[in-house]
């Protein structure tokens, strides 16, 4: 049971992790909310001071090129070597600084990272290829097939995931989703989504959690880890009900492996079923949002979808809307029902953890409020100007900046779950596991068509 | 802390273990020498974590593995009778 290499490591953690505001800069949520705001306010700021040119120029990226000659290509490099170069520092500096207050080894991370912020530029090239969408060469794919293959063929040393930070990226890239989100969308459309990821959440759970305890007979506590995974959001959520239920740690491999195998399965296929449905991309992004578990995973599948038809804006806040402000929020509220029903009904108060209301909090996903934060901020700085002034001077100075850093952080992300998914660290998993997490997988799927289609179909592709 | 313990243990048979020592103040599995829970030990000790997820991240709050038993706790929890202080 206990393995010698995770013992040494357990022996750096003998201090008691302590709640509080220390939370505010040692948790990757936080950073997401200070780095995104910051972000936003210094695109502001420079527009308002007349140097918007600052913010573009860190927000260069070849992903918009077209280029048809590596000719073309070299060219555009060499003309802007010094800006890709001061771009570089810039998320180099930022991610690099914010990392290692969080404990993560900076010699580990900056020749990592080199190797990541390379890669993405050269995922940025390709998708900026004139034939790309011709040959579906969209970059969240071409990031995560890339990154797979390197993985698995090349064998990267497992340090260099100390810069392949899959969830704080996508996180200070939601949050700089916020800054192009309208508040009122948000509020309009959030209720909707509530709902249907209320729906979405209690079904799926209950389909794993009694499927896989009275069809076949697995241990309550490995149900409720896949249960809870499948619902909310895959492994993060897997990982906060283990606390709950005192799961094993066998339990939580089986979640990794299922929730990951299944993930790479959806992000590859859902665009493309999608396509062949001929799915508005409002409609798309709503069941990519309620059928994917995590965030990443789900952002790749939209944005590809989003490339596929044109559209990836209204894919993505669609998506957003679902994922991020409904399902998202489950995770405290699942964490403590099942800290309640292992203390009171599995155990008979014998040995359960005394559930905690305050979990909904400590557990509350934080990045959220860095979203939602964004999103009134941009609203009341854009509420000053009229429609013609906001299309041709602030979107081009402001919001096409930020979008093009969110763009950034996103392909990051998407190339480090294809460097970080090594399929020989996932552990095989029992049978009886497999088709209990997919038959949720399927009533998952299926529903979620069912709601973002038909019951909620008109509101979605409504969406813009 | 003897004092605490025997406090605790005189209470057993009368509420549930955990609930007791909790009121009693007893020892908590942060305090233990088997207990993981910084995040990157975290990370370490169960590969495939970090692929669609995080230990840095606010869900996890202070979930932490027990080594001892293999299971997953969290700071908070009360001390079971294999504690083993992280000074000795």
């Amino acid at each position: 049971m206990t393995n010698v290499g995770s013992l040494d490591a357990g022996r750096e953690a003998v201090k008691p992790e302590r709640r509080g505001w220390k939370e505010l800069y040692l948790k990757e949520d936080w950073w997401a909310v200070w780095l995104g705001l910051a972000l936003m306010v210094f695109a502001i700021l420079s527009f308002q001071a007349g140097s918007s040119n600052i913010v573009k120029a860190l927000a260069i990226n070849p992903g918009g090129l077209k280029w048809n000659s590596l000719g073309q290509l070299a060219d555009h490099f060499a003309q802007n070597a010094q800006l890709y170069l001061c771009q570089f520092l810039f998320w180099l500096v930022l991610f690099g600084a914010t990392t290692a207050i969080m404990g993560v080894k900076l010699k580990e991370f900056v020749p990592a990272f080199i190797f990541l912020y390379v890669g993405s530029l050269i995922m940025f090239a390709i998708a900026g290829w004139a034939n790309a969408a011709q040959f579906n060469l969209e970059a969240p794919l071409v990031a995560l097939i890339l990154g797979l293959i390197i993985a698995n063929v090349f064998r990267l040393p497992a340090w260099m995931d100390s810069a392949f930070r899959v969830e704080y990226y996508i996180k200070t890239g939601i949050v700089l989703l916020g800054a192009t989100f309208p508040i009122t969308l948000v509020l309009t459309a959030g209720p909707v989504a509530i709902v249907q990821a209320t729906i979405i959440s209690l079904v799926t759970c209950l389909v794993i959690y009694f499927v896989g305890t009275r069809i076949f007979g697995l241990e309550k506590p490995l149900a409720a880890v896949m249960g809870v995974g499948g619902a909310v959001c895959g492994v993060s959520a897997s990982m906060a009900i283990a606390a709950s239920v005192n799961a094993k740690k066998d339990h939580l491999y089986t979640s990794i492996t299922l929730v990951v195998g299944w993930a790479l399965i959806m992000i590859l296929v859902l665009p493309f079923v999608s396509r062949a449905l001929g799915l508005p991309a409002g409609v798309a992004g709503a069941w990519i949002g309620t059928s994917e578990f995590a965030d990443a995973a789900g952002f790749a599948a939209a944005t590809t979808y989003g490339k596929m038809v044109g559209n990836e804006d209204v894919a993505i806040k669609s998506f957003t809307l679902m994922k991020v402000i409904g399902r998202d929020l489950w995770i405290g509220i699942w964490s403590v029902v099942f800290a309640a029903i292992a203390t009171f009904v599995w155990e008979k108060g014998q040995s359960g953890r005394l559930p905690d209301a305050r979990e909904i909090w400590w557990r509350f996903p934080k990045f959220v409020i860095g979203f939602f934060a964004a999103s009134i901020l941009m609203s009341a700085f854009t509420s000053g100007f009229n429609a013609p002034d906001f299309n041709t001077v602030v979107r081009p100075n402001v919001i096409a900046p930020l979008v093009s850093l969110r763009t950034w952080t996103f392909i990051f992300c998407f190339l480090s779950i294809g460097l970080t998914t090594r399929f020989r660290d996932l552990h095989i998993v029992g049978w009886k596991a497999f088709w209990t997490f997919s038959i949720g997988v399927a009533a998952n799927v299926v529903l979620g068509y069912v709601l973002s289609v038909i019951v909620f179909g008109d509101y979605w592709a409504g969406i813009h | 802390m003897l004092k605490q313990q025997a406090k605790a243990k005189s209470r057993l048979n009368l509420i549930p273990f955990r609930f007791s020592a909790a009121q009693s103040g007893a020892a908590r599995c942060a305090a233990c020498r088997f207990f993981t829970g910084a995040p990157a030990a975290i990370e370490r000790a169960i590969p495939g974590l970090n692929i669609l997820s995080s230990a840095f991240g606010s869900v996890r709050a202070d979930t932490g593995l027990c080594e001892r038993h293999g299971v997953f706790t969290t700071t908070r929890s009360t001390a079971c009778p294999q504690f083993e202080g992280s000074g000795g």
